[in-house]
């Protein structure tokens, strides 16, 4: 297939290459056309080429002739015209720039015009200005001066800019230059005239400050810069507007400088009240003169400033203040001062003018008013306010307002001096003035002429500085109205006690509406009958009498604005103009309520005098002991009914009468008197009382002196005790004592008794339980014949059983023991080690059993010797391993360590079992007191193990405690004394001394034989009689310890062996026995040893005592023998 | 030939218990039950060793001890006094009245023997 169809194709060949060529034919035919195309194109441009040719030339010619029209313009212009190459070579001159220059125009051409400029100053702006214009586009000027060969200087101002030839290679600067030598000059003159300005602007103390036409500030001076607080900076330039961050974007300023500057030249006395960031409220008071400068043509502005903040707000206050003192400050019959805070008087008021003698204008801002007080009074009143305040204070304006400055209500007499020198006594009241943020910005002084006043007291009273002052003051409601009562005066008092602020009841209301109506009605009612006139119960009720030119103080009761009252004492003058016509009512109030509480309180004092006078007489009268006083004559002056009683007369009969009288011995009773008043008190003084009907009573007197609140002495307080009570209550007690006794004897049988119940218990219970055991063991042991697993399951729960049962009655014996004393201490020496561990290996079975890691720590320090109960200490560890590894579930820690302290070793019985609830903690080693409900279900015990474990610890001298936390473990420590004797100071003494000890009890032996020899005696031991006595004839020991009790020879019979024996009768014998001795026994032993002492209730110490002692007392025998 | 032991003791388990063991253990082994059955048969046998109970109803055990300490015939005997009497001065009273030795109840089967073998060796005293 493939190949037939190759075939195929070959056949085909040369039609293809026909039609190929077809194509390049027509493509050949396109491309010719594209040529003719291009061609005619390129004709056509041909001819716009030539025509744009012959428009260049067109133009080429225009621009020649257009040079030449104006050649003569540029050369005959009044402006200098250069250029310059980029070097500043002068390319090109006009006449008018040659002129300038003084140069042949022909001259200049190549010329450096740097050479034209007169200072080196010129030279560097110069060519700082070709860099600029060749740098950047647009004009460029700069000033300059030329010197020309005539030596005329020009000022002219250079106008440059970059001029590109056609073949843009070469850059070219056209310059102009005008002449400027008379504006200069005219420059010049004016900066004169500023500096002189300037000069004179400095000199005025207020703020100044120059304008241009601007209104920018050419100039200002100091005193500008201080109450504006600007900086040259932010002012010099600046738009008056906007001076720094000082905005004066006030209307009044802008409507001034805008719409009036144009059409005066002067304006005075305008004032610009405006808050000032950073500097507050100012009141400027402004006077401008706008001034025409001809020769520049232009205006400059003066603009002088006044500061009279401080008078302004004074007016302000003033007038807030009120009429009244309005009309104060206007009277001339005040001196009414005021300062800025510095002192300096700001307002001088006609009155101040007529007192002082001063004219305004020659005191206001110039002194201050201690500048017109007497200096010695102004020095005298800063040292008493220094002292006063406790704080320096400069004699001076200062300590005239100081108080008022720290808004203390201050009003004084002070001495002014009057311009002529003569001086007056003022009253003077003084009120800091204060802004809205309440900063002082000045005082007010207000001065009345004192003289004046103590000729007419009264008159100043009403209308004075005092009044004034009463006013001003919080601490007094004045409420001025007008003749109908309408309230047009309200002042700070009010607004405080009444809660009404004075715009809410100005114009409004009258005084009657904020008082009790029913006080209101009933005022009127009584002044209507007073007067005999009728009165309206209103505000006529209030002032009537005042009306009428009667002086009113009256109380009344105001209502607040929140409804509550308060008494009032209201004081009401009537205010009256010129023609003596009432224009109004004042009324000054004062707060009553102090003085009608401190009123309440004196009746509660007076109330609680009585009450204690009360309470006095009651305990007087209600005294066991017959009382009395007397005077220090020994007069009575006052009894109580016990001694009615005594003295079987009355309280009338008693006072009056000698305290003698009613006493049998009337010597002793005035001596008794005497003593008291001699030695101010007696006590236990004897003496028997007479009464009336002959019954006679045995007292003791006890009395003292008394004495007025003046330590002035009063008499005698005498008490009277019948002491025949006392006697039959010492009788009681005796008996009650005798009882308490025959109790506790009884308590004590009782537990005796108990004790002994206790034993015999244990032995009727033993007995059954030793053959429960007995039995179970040799099952156990299986002695006569294997049982099978069921029986040794249950022998051993029966042994179990038995064994705790046991551990229970032996525990409650042991108690027992311990608590009727019959429990002591076996000493021996041994090592604590060997005794830990055996106790800790009777429970290592019991432990490993229950899964529980017991060990000893092995940091303890255990090697040591201790003189100790051994089995006892074995009981305590028992007792506590035992219950640790009890009370620890499996997988725990029973941890045993020992430290040494001192004389002592601390034992630590650590578990990590279930813990003791802290509440438990203090039951927890106290017998029959289980802690039942929480731990005995799960855990069995006899409960009595921690009670006996104590009481075995304490046994020793030791100490038991327990640390615990519930969840955790538990702690148990105690503390066991190394040894029992304690004393060791005589050890060397008696080193030569021997003891025999004769015992059958090894263990007893042992702990007094290692006593000894630890004290350093000789050591002789014998278990029986016959053994003691041959050894006291051989070794003739200084002491025989004996035990009564001996197998073989007992006790007895080795003392009467011993007391025939030549050698043995010097030897003291100590019997030591833990026998009931008989009276016999006793008599048996008598005279034959040397003392004999209970076993039981010996201590080791004691025990080494009495061998001291028995040693000594032998020794002066051995010497004789 | 085995060392005689007379045990004398009212308790009947008790006494049962003793002889019990000490048979086991290889002694010859007499009881009495009563402190006047036990002086006579004590008399009778002389025992190597006698086990006393002291609290027994008729003839206490300390009667019974103190006769047969106080007849020169027997007083060469070894009396054991076993007691539950465990008061302090238990053992000075037993030991005064004569007794050899002293064993507090309850008594362990298993220190027994060897008590009993202390008791019974000759020159030893405790």
């Amino acid at each position: 297939m493939a190949i037939q169809k190759d075939m195929h194709l070959s056949d085909k060949e040369p039609q293809r290459l026909d039609q190929e060529l077809d194509v390049y034919r027509i493509e050949m035919e396109l491309q010719n056309t594209e040529l003719r195309r291009a061609q005619e194109e390129l004709e056509s441009q041909q001819i716009e080429l030539e025509m744009q040719n012959e428009e260049l030339k067109n133009a080429r010619e225009e621009i020649e002739v257009s040079r030449n029209k104006y050649s003569e313009l540029y050369d005959f212009a009044p402006i200098g015209y250069f250029t310059f190459d980029a070097h500043g070579r002068i390319m090109e001159v006009n006449l008018t720039g040659a002129q300038l220059l003084g140069t042949e125009r022909g001259q200049l051409a190549g010329k450096q015009f740097a050479s034209f400029i007169a200072d080196a100053d010129g030279r560097e702006i110069f060519s700082g200005h070709l860099e600029r214009v060749l740098q950047s586009p647009g004009i460029q000027k700069c000033d300059i001066r030329l010197s020309r060969k005539d030596g005329f200087g020009i000022y002219g101002q250079l106008q440059s800019v970059t001029l590109d030839t056609v073949e843009n290679r070469d850059r070219y600067i056209f310059s102009s230059i005008v002449d400027g030598t008379a504006g200069k000059q005219l420059e010049t003159e004016i900066q004169d005239a500023r500096e002189y300005a300037e000069n004179i602007v400095e000199t005025v103390r207020k703020p100044l400050v120059v304008l241009n036409s601007d209104l920018r500030i050419i100039t200002a001076n100091q005193s500008f810069y201080e109450t504006f607080q600007v900086t040259l900076e932010e002012t010099i330039g600046n738009f008056i507007y906007d001076l720094g961050n000082r905005q004066w974007d006030i209307p009044k300023l802008r409507t001034l400088f805008e719409d009036i500057l144009p059409h005066n030249t002067v304006f005075n006395g305008y004032e610009v009240d405006h808050h000032f960031p950073g500097i507050g409220r100012k009141i400027i008071l402004l006077n401008a003169r706008q001034i025409f400068r001809k020769n520049i043509g232009s205006h400059i502005i003066l603009l002088g400033m006044e500061d009279i903040t401080v008078r302004k707000q004074a007016e302000e206050s003033l007038l807030k203040a009120g009429a009244l003192q309005s009309a104060i400050f206007n009277s001339a019959n005040f001196s009414s001062i005021a300062t800025d805070a510095k002192g300096v008087i700001q307002i001088f008021n006609v009155g101040a003018e007529r007192m002082l003698g001063y004219t305004a204008a020659e005191v206001m801002n110039t002194i201050t008013p201690a500048d017109i007080s007497d200096p010695r009074e102004v020095i005298a009143r800063a040292e008493a306010l220094s002292l006063e305040l406790d704080t320096p204070i400069t004699p001076g304006f200062e300590a005239l307002v100081f108080k008022a400055s720290r808004g203390i209500e201050d009003i004084y007499e002070l001495t002014y001096i009057r311009k002529d020198g003569s001086r007056f006594p003022a009253v003077v009241s003084v009120t800091a003035l204060r802004d809205e943020q309440d900063a002082i910005i000045g005082y007010l002084l207000i001065g009345t002429d004192n003289t004046a006043r103590k000729m007419a007291e009264e008159a100043l009273l009403k209308a004075g500085a005092l009044q004034s002052a009463i006013f001003n003051s919080a601490n007094f409601s004045s409420i001025a109205t007008d003749a109908q009562g309408v309230i047009q005066i309200f002042n700070v008092g009010a607004e405080r006690m009444l809660g009404y602020t004075a715009a809410e009841v100005m114009n409004k209301i009258t005084p009657a509406d904020i008082s009790d109506p029913r006080e209101v009605i009933a005022r009127a009612e009584a002044l209507s009958l007073e007067l005999e006139t009728p009165i309206t119960p209103g505000f006529e009720a209030l002032v009537f009498k005042a009306s009428r030119g009667i002086e009113d103080i009256y109380e009344l009761t105001y209502i607040r604005k929140d409804g509550s009252r308060f008494p009032a004492v209201v004081s009401v003058t009537a205010l009256r103009d010129n023609q003596n016509t009432i224009i109004g009512y004042l009324l000054i109030g004062t707060d009553n309520t102090a003085r009608k509480q401190i009123e309440a309180e004196q009746q509660q004092l007076s109330q609680r005098l009585r009450d204690h006078q009360f309470y006095t007489r009651s305990l007087f009268e209600s005294n066991m002991d017959a009382l009395m006083t007397t005077d220090p004559s020994g007069i009575i002056t006052d009894v109580n009914k016990q001694m009615e009683a005594l003295t079987d007369c009355t309280r009338d009969e008693l006072i009056g009468a000698p305290f003698k009288n009613n006493f049998t011995d009337q010597g002793r009773a005035e001596a008794g008197i005497k003593q008291v008043l001699r030695e101010k008190k007696v006590t236990d003084y004897e003496l028997t009382a007479h009464a009336r009907s002959g019954k006679e009573t045995a007292v003791s007197l006890n009395a003292t002196t008394f004495y007025d609140r003046d330590r002035r002495l009063q008499g005698v307080f005498a008490a009277a005790r019948d002491v025949t009570e006392r006697k039959r209550l010492d009788q009681v007690l005796q008996e009650k004592n005798f009882e308490l006794e025959s109790a506790r004897t009884v308590a004590e049988k009782t537990n005796h008794a108990k004790s002994d119940f206790l034993a015999n218990m244990s032995h009727e219970l033993r007995t059954p339980l030793n053959s429960v055991i007995g039995f179970s063991e040799v099952l156990q042991d299986q002695l006569f014949g294997p049982i099978n697993e069921k029986q040794q399951e249950y022998v051993k729960n029966i042994l179990t059983s038995g064994r705790h049962l046991l551990s229970l009655i032996n525990d409650i014996l042991d108690l027992s023991k311990v608590e009727s004393g019959k429990m002591v201490l076996e000493l021996s020496e041994f090592s604590l080690q060997e005794s830990l561990e055996a106790s800790l290996m009777m429970l290592r079975e019991k432990a490993l059993k229950d899964g529980i890691d017991l060990h000893m720590e092995p940091a303890s320090q255990v090697d040591v010797q201790i003189v100790a109960d051994q089995r006892k200490l074995k009981q305590i560890m028992f007792n506590l391993v035992s219950n640790a590894v009890k009370f620890t579930p499996a997988g725990g820690a029973v941890n045993v360590s020992a430290v040494r302290d001192g004389d002592f070793m601390e034992i630590t019985v650590a578990d990590t079992g279930i813990g003791v609830r802290k509440e438990d903690i203090p039951k927890l080693f106290h017998a029959f007191t289980q802690l039942e409900s929480v731990y005995t279900k799960e855990y069995e015990g006899t409960g009595l193990g921690l009670a006996l474990t104590r009481q075995l610890v304490e046994l020793h001298g030791g100490r038991i405690w327990i640390k615990s936390a519930l969840g955790k473990g538990s702690r148990f420590i105690f503390t066991i004394p190394l040894s029992q004797e304690t004393v060791r100071e005589s050890t060397t003494e008696n080193s030569s001394a021997t003891v025999l000890l004769i015992d059958d009890e090894p263990l007893t032996m042992a702990a007094m034989g290692n006593s000894l020899l630890g004290r350093g005696y000789r050591v002789l031991q014998a278990s029986n009689g016959m053994n003691g006595l041959e050894m006291s004839l051989h070794a003739a020991p200084d002491l025989i310890v004996l035990d009564l009790l001996l197998p073989g020879m007992n006790g007895f019979e080795l003392a009467d062996r011993l007391h025939k024996g030549e050698c043995t009768a010097n030897i003291p014998i100590l019997v030591l026995t833990a026998m009931d001795l008989s009276a016999a026994d006793r008599a048996r032993l008598d005279g034959k040893v040397w003392r004999i002492a209970e076993k039981g209730s010996l201590s080791s110490h004691e025990f080494i005592r009495l061998v001291e002692s028995a040693v000594a007392d032998r020794m002066p025998v051995t010497q004789r023998g | 030939m085995p060392h005689r032991i007379l045990i004398i003791e009212d308790n009947a388990n008790n006494m049962i218990l003793l002889r019990d063991i000490l048979t086991f253990h290889g002694y010859d082994v007499a009881v009495a039950s009563d402190g006047k059955d036990g002086v006579l048969l004590a008399r009778d046998l002389m025992p190597d060793l006698i086990l006393m109970d002291i609290q027994m109803p008729g003839m206490d055990g300390m009667t019974a001890g103190q006769i047969l300490k106080g007849d020169p015939a027997t007083s060469g005997l070894k009396i054991i006094a076993l007691t539950s009497f465990a008061m302090q001065g238990d053992r000075e009273k037993f030991l005064a009245a004569g007794f050899d030795g002293y064993l507090s109840k309850p008594i362990s089967t298993r220190e027994l023997p060897g008590l009993v073998q202390q008791w019974l060796a000759p020159g030893e005293q405790t």
